[in-house]
């Protein structure tokens, strides 16, 4: 039952509510049980002593009318004590007490029919000092008689004679506090209306807590089945919306690196299927005799030859970028001078250009500059830039490749004087497999890895590649080695 | 006077080796290595076939196949390298007549050339009947089809050749097994065996245009294992 957040948020929502409930309720009800008895102790010495009055009035009308003297010297006798006693019969309704007059020695003068006491009012001190005019003496009794706790208020009754006169009022104990029953009945049914309260206010905020999370959960399982497209939308409380715009965010990576992967394999397979039907097909052709002059069987194992050789290309290329992407590259530094990696791409590119009847300008620098740096990736990186710059300038047009020392590290430069490349392909040109128009027209048989290795190559090594082209005005790609790896001469 | 066929691929070898068997069957060749000569060539010398891979330097190999068919029925069959482009380009409407993915044999190409033109020969001499069955109703003059719905009343829908050819044929043998190398037979011409995937791609996308579910046919039932079955309106 406990399983889901929703059901523990809204159980410990309920838990903490009841909990916080009964202690309010414990606390609560102590206070009021305290303050109710307190308040019903004084209501009843303040009653007890309003019947005092009550009496003393009366006393004081049979003075006037008898006077008192030595025939009579309690006070009250016979016609009077009947009426005293339907004085505190009348009382004891309102006051909710049994009532009696009693004597400074605890004789009963007269009382109320209910009262636990008989003929004295035994085991009750009552101290005639403290009775001053005014004043009520509340205690409570244990009575032997099984009645259980009495609370007894006793008020000096005054009267013109010569003993000293108690009006005194009896309660149990338990009835006190009786108010406090239905209180705790309100108590109870509120509780349970807040209890009802604060599990539906539970429901509802466990559903807004534990949505974003099951919204979430639900778009991630899309997206493990397949769907790249989930997207959730960036609402509610703070910790939700960061959650949301970060899977937003991870599923937007998640695409993009899914859909880099799908066109890489699709490029691959295009870039490995295109020679391999050459070389089938031309081998068909060898075996279905449809190439029959000796001049078209030489042809056909030329095309096949070829065509082997750039599977082969392609292939390495691929394994190339396969090692960087897993970081698997070994480079192998060493010290080794500038001029003499430009002098060798002299050697293997000018025959190149030269057959297209492009001129190749190579500026050494001077001083020497010495790097450390990986001098095989390195001329990896620049054979691509000037195997490119060749193809891309037409027919007597310069390749500019120079040296340079600068505040950044040595920049390699290569300037060619082709068509230049279009603002908005800047970006693409060093992605895989991107391959220019011109290129391609020229049955070019690279799989338009060139630039891509080139880049990440020179990333691999802290190089910057960085290139400035504007339409029709050639191309210049740069590569920077880095400060750190330049070798100062002393 | 020979067939003339056009090819248009942006890699040299392919077009050399296409042409080579082609020649060899005795078609005139033509060839374009992009787009735009692609297109001036068709329409300075119209082909009686045109053999056109999608990736090209220029303009898409779809794009030019959707500019000829403004103007041209003539069959078209596509090359492609990567399989991802097989559904559209037998999906759109413009519909290549077939197509080959790269490696392809030049031996096969060369035989579906063949099948393709007899089929389109084929089709200019017959004339026949309309088909009309509770649900559909085909008009091989017009080359037209109607599906009659429960309540929405007649739609027409656009097939693509390939397509209205495959459903003539399924309709004109109505509650018959059809086998794949049946049906690459009769609707292709092809009458060696090949890959009979081709079927599946046409009837997928046949299905889809006529509005007919895979699960639940109104039309074209699957039989496990074996082919297709036309299905005479029992549920139309």
């Amino acid at each position: 039952m406990l399983k889901t957040l929703r059901s523990r948020v809204i159980v410990s929502y309920f838990a903490v509510v009841l909990v916080s409930l009964i202690l309010a309720g414990i606390v609560f009800v102590f206070f009021l049980a305290r303050y109710t008895v307190q308040r019903e102790k004084e209501e009843f010495s303040a009653q007890t002593l309003a019947v005092s009055e009550q009496v003393r009035r009366v006393v004081e009308f049979i003075d006037r009318r008898e006077p008192y003297n030595q025939e009579r010297p309690l006070g009250f006798l016979g016609t009077d004590v009947i009426l005293l006693r339907g004085i505190l019969i009348a009382s004891s309704r309102i006051v909710g007490a049994e009532l009696l007059v009693c004597s400074e020695t605890g004789r009963i003068i007269a009382r109320t029919p209910r009262l636990p006491f008989r003929e004295r009012l035994s085991g009750v001190v009552i101290d005639p000092e403290f009775l001053q005019s005014g004043k009520v003496m509340v205690t409570e009794k244990s009575l032997d008689n099984g009645g259980g706790e009495y609370l007894i208020a006793a008020a000096l009754l005054e009267a013109q004679s010569n003993e000293k006169y108690f009006v005194v009022a009896v309660k149990p104990i338990k009835e006190l506090g009786s108010p406090l029953g239905r209180l705790l009945i309100y108590l109870f049914a509120a509780g349970l209306i807040s209890t009802g309260l604060s599990m539906a206010l539970g429901i509802y905020l466990s559903g807004m807590l534990s949505r974003p999370i099951r919204t979430v959960a639900r778009a991630a399982r899309k997206m493990a089945s397949g769907d790249f497209d989930q997207r959730v939308e960036v609402t509610g409380f703070s910790e939700s919306r960061e959650l949301a715009r970060d899977f937003n965010l991870m599923a937007e990576r998640v695409k993009t690196a899914y859909e880099r992967q799908r066109g890489f394999a699709a490029n691959v397979s295009h870039e490995i299927r295109t020679p391999l039907t050459s070389i089938r097909g031309f081998a068909q052709s060898l075996l279905d005799g449809v190439s029959t002059s000796e001049e078209e069987k030489k042809r056909a194992l030329e095309v096949i030859e070829s065509e082997s050789a750039r599977l082969e290309r392609v292939l390495k290329d691929i394994l190339l970028l396969s090692q960087i992407d897993a970081g698997e590259l070994a480079t192998n530094r060493r010290v080794f001078e500038v001029s003499d990696l430009l002098c060798r791409m002299e050697v293997i590119y000018g025959g190149i250009a030269e057959a297209k009847g492009v001129e190749m300008i190579i500026k050494t620098p001077d001083p020497p500059i010495k790097v450390n740096s990986d001098p095989d990736r390195i001329e990896r990186i620049i054979g691509n830039l000037v195997d490119n710059a060749i193809k891309y300038t037409p027919e007597g047009g310069t390749v500019t490749f120079s040296a340079t020392s600068s505040d950044r590290g040595v920049c390699i430069s290569m300037k060619d004087t082709g068509p230049g490349i279009p603002r908005d392909r800047m970006e693409q040109i060093f992605g895989r497999f991107y391959r220019g128009e011109e290129n391609r027209d020229e049955g070019f048989h690279g799989a338009g890895l060139g630039l891509a290795i080139s880049k990440e190559l020179a990333e691999t090594l802290g190089c910057i590649l960085t290139v400035e082209s504007a339409e029709g005005e050639g191309a210049e790609f740069t590569l920077i080695i880095p400060l750190k790896d330049v070798v100062v001469n002393d | 006077m020979n067939e003339r066929v056009l090819i248009v691929d942006d890699e040299p070898n392919i077009i050399e080796l296409v042409s080579l068997y082609l020649k060899n069957e005795g078609y005139e060749v033509l060839f374009a290595e992009n787009g735009e000569e692609a297109l001036d060539l068709f329409f300075a010398n119209p082909p009686d076939i045109l053999i056109l891979d999608i990736m090209l330097p220029d303009i898409d190999g779809l794009e030019i196949l959707r500019k000829i068919r403004k103007e041209s029925q003539v069959p078209v069959i596509m090359l492609t390298a990567k399989e991802s482009e097989v559904d559209k380009v037998v999906g759109l409407e413009l519909g290549a007549d077939d197509y080959l993915t790269k490696p392809f044999s030049p031996r096969e190409l060369a035989a579906r050339v063949r099948a393709v033109l007899r089929r389109s020969r084929a089709f200019e001499q017959n004339t026949c009947d309309v088909i009309e069955t509770p649900g559909l109703r085909i008009d091989p003059m017009r080359r037209t089809v109607e599906i009659k719905g429960a309540k929405k009343g007649k739609k027409s829908v656009n097939l693509t050749a390939t397509e209205f050819d495959l459903l003539y044929f399924f309709a004109s043998n109505p509650g018959i097994v059809l086998t794949r190398e049946r049906l690459l037979e009769r609707v292709w011409g092809y009458d060696w065996a090949c890959d009979t995937r081709t079927v599946d791609v046409y009837v997928r996308h046949l299905r889809e245009k006529i509005g007919d579910d895979a699960q639940n046919p109104r039309f074209i039932e699957t039989v496990r294992g074996v082919g297709y079955r036309f299905k005479w309106g029992e549920n139309a």
